[in-house]
């Protein structure tokens, strides 16, 4: 681009440059060829009326014209100074007299047998010199003699050849010159496209961190600006996509490693059922176990559903009082296996967020709290108004987490205590789902807990959350 | 008879680990966290260990430091070069990792309790006696005459007491994997062992199986 540019402009410029230097010389040699002309039309007249009073005078004193003429013409030879003119004189058409031994080629029209009142002239370029010829006749009396002068163009000719030539060399002096000139200035110009090129491939073999430098305020700093955006938010987006990448990463991983247990233990009780001989009670215990493990992997592939479900859920107006009474009809059951007593309190209207999710997410807290609470403890589900917003709480008084625990317990996988949360059949999803229905309706899950006080679950759900998201 | 640790958080693993070796005749301690794992390993000694790496509480690396050179095996879901690396590298006999077979497990436990020299010297059954360091096998105190391949086959079943084994990994273990004779072989072998010792009732064909050897456990 920038050699075609370069190469493009440098043409032009010489193709007129030198076009109009040409004009200028040939209007320069047209102008003193026709000075020339005149002069020598000047200096013919002069010769032939200076001519014609001598004879006017050689007549009266009746002289032989013929023969003094040559004598005249001498003198006027030797006035009109420089050999190089020529002065010929005809007479009925023959040479009488020439100041040349021999008359060029070019005169031979000359003289013409025709007797005209006008003069004759005649542009010669010859190969050895150029010649300006002015042929004319003497006034009455003299009919019969006729003047040749011829002036020599070849100083006016070699000087403006000089000047011409003066003329191209300054004139390629100047373009070499330009030629720097522009080269330089392209190359300021371009400079930007090259670092935009350069940053451009750097960013494209992956290093996002690139930035070109904003220099000034011209269209160049404007697009270079803008391009130091484009790169941010493809910088931006790259980092969104790696974390995603690498969180999906962790949770095949984790999931690949829970799947493990399970199915260790069914195939090793199947195994151990097909090879050993077993009483009935042994019988009874490893079938057992074969199904709890079952069970486990059931509920990892439900709650495994259930996230891929979120993706596709819609939103509605939920009056919590509804969803409480839903949810208190499931967990009863789980609490009174565990003797705790469970409690709904509703002071709220409703939310606007999916039915089945919010029930989900009210179960699952309400199912941690079960699990962590102790034989005879209490689990409250409480709702109410707040300002901007409503608040739900789902509140234990059973084992607690400390400070640390609390940090990873909505991980996928996570588990407080490993063998208590296992033997209560969980696959340590509950709360990473729960945090995902709080996100997908903008709301806000946090928890507080002592050891061995209790935990209290805290989902806010903001006033204006006409806008969900997907995710 | 050895005397076993098995340190795993798992309660259905655990319970399915100790099922096993007790079939085999081991007596087994079970321990379900990293601080009970240490406690009791501060009251006595094991003959081996079998040690999860993720435990509750302290995990498997730092229990190792409280076996006092018992032969330890690692058992985990952790299936990184590194992590077995970690775990060989600090002293540990063997790595087992989740999920794995019995057969498996129990073969490593009786390679690891050979090695420490913690295998039975003697097995009675019945009037059936064996000394494994003589290599001698007695019915009611009369020395019995067995082929070497008979004494192996003999003594594979009682290392896998009460497991059934296939013909085709009894095959394995006795015959080696490059015999080219058929499963046919392991049949005969098993009539003569069952006349010579009186082991009719003792010696089961399992269906579809194979043999088990039952002693009371």
């Amino acid at each position: 681009m920038k050699k075609r540019t370069f190469f493009a402009t440098l043409l032009l410029f010489l193709l007129f440059f030198f076009t109009m230097l040409l004009a200028v010389s040939v209007i320069l040699l047209r102008d003193k060829i026709s000075i020339a002309r005149e002069k020598a039309l000047a200096d013919h007249y002069v010769i032939a009326s200076a001519l014609f009073s001598d004879m006017q005078s050689l007549s009266a004193r009746s002289m032989d014209i013929l023969d003094s003429v040559g004598e005249r013409m001498a003198v006027y030879s030797r006035s009109f100074g420089n050999r190089k003119n020529l002065l010929a004189v005809s007479h009925k058409n023959r040479w009488i007299y020439q100041n040349e031994k021999e008359l060029s080629e070019d005169v031979k029209n000359f003289p013409a047998e025709k007797i005209e009142d006008a003069r004759q002239i005649v542009t010669v370029k010859g190969t050895k010199r150029s010649m300006i010829y002015v042929y004319g006749h003497l006034p009455e009396p003299f009919l019969e003699y006729g003047l040749l002068y011829g002036s020599d163009l070849s100083g006016i000719l070699s000087s403006w050849n000089d000047m011409k030539n003066l003329l191209f060399l300054a004139g390629a002096a100047v373009a070499f010159l330009l030629s720097l000139c522009l080269l330089k200035l392209l190359n300021s110009v371009f400079e930007p496209l090259v670092q935009i090129s350069a940053v451009s491939a750097t960013i494209a073999d992956g290093n996002y961190r690139e930035r070109l430098s904003v220099k000034g305020r011209d269209e160049i700093a404007e697009m270079a600006d803008s391009f130091n955006r484009m790169a941010g938010q493809v910088e931006r987006q790259i980092a969104l996509l790696q974390e995603a990448a690498v969180q999906k990463q962790q949770f095949i991983d984790n999931f690949a490693h829970e799947l493990k247990t399970p199915l260790t233990a069914v195939y090793g009780y199947a195994e151990y059922m097909q090879k050993a001989s077993l009483s009935e009670e042994e019988h009874y215990e490893c079938t057992q176990f074969i199904m709890s493990e079952c069970r486990r992997l059931q509920d990892m592939s439900y709650q495994l559903l259930e996230m891929a479900e979120m993706r596709r859920s819609s939103m509605e107006a939920c009056f919590l009082e509804e969803l409480f009474a839903q949810s208190k009809r499931v967990m009863q059951v789980k609490a009174d296996e565990k003797q705790i007593g469970l409690s709904y309190h509703c002071d709220a209207g409703y939310i606007r967020g999916n039915r089945q999710l919010l029930l989900s997410l009210i179960n699952n807290l309400a199912d941690n709290a079960i699990k962590a609470g102790k034989k005879g403890g209490e689990v409250c589900v409480l709702a109410c108004q707040k300002e901007g917003g409503t608040v739900m709480e789902v509140k234990d008084d059973g084992i607690g987490m400390d400070e640390e625990t609390l940090c990873h317990i909505t991980e996928a996988f996570y588990r407080a205590d490993k063998a208590r949360s296992r033997a209560a059949g969980g696959a340590g999803l509950g709360l990473s789902i729960c945090e995902k229905i709080a996100k997908l309706h903008h709301a806000e899950l946090s928890f507080v807990s002592q050891p061995g006080e209790g935990t209290v679950a805290k989902v806010f759900f903001p006033k204006n959350t006409e806008n969900f998201t997907d995710l | 008879m050895a005397e076993i640790l098995i340190v795993e958080d798992e309660f259905s693993i655990s319970e399915l680990i100790h099922r096993n070796l007790k079939l085999t005749g081991h007596n087994c301690v079970q321990a379900f966290d990293g601080y009970e794992a240490v406690e009791i390993l501060k009251r006595r000694t094991f003959d081996l260990i079998l040690l999860d790496i993720m435990l509750p509480g302290i995990d498997g690396y730092q229990v190792f430091h409280y076996t006092g050179g018992a032969p330890t095996i690692f058992l985990t879901a952790k299936s990184e070069l590194s992590d077995k690396l970690k775990g060989l590298t600090m002293g540990a006999d063997d790595y087992i990792t989740k999920p794995f077979q019995m057969l498996e497990l129990a073969a490593r436990v009786e390679t690891a309790l050979r090695r420490a020299r913690k295998t039975e010297h003697g097995f009675a059954l019945g009037d059936m006696r064996v000394n494994f360091e003589s290599c001698q096998v007695f019915v009611k105190d009369e020395p019995v005459d067995l082929t070497p391949k008979e004494y192996k086959l003999l003594e594979t079943l009682i290392r896998n007491r009460n497991i059934a084994l296939s013909r085709e990994r009894l095959l394995d273990l006795v015959w080696g994997y490059d015999f080219e004779g058929g499963t046919r072989t392991v049949d005969v072998h098993i009539q003569r062992l069952r006349q010579k010792l009186c082991l009719e009732r003792q010696i089961k064909t399992v269906y579809k199986l194979g043999y088990r050897l039952e002693a009371a456990l």
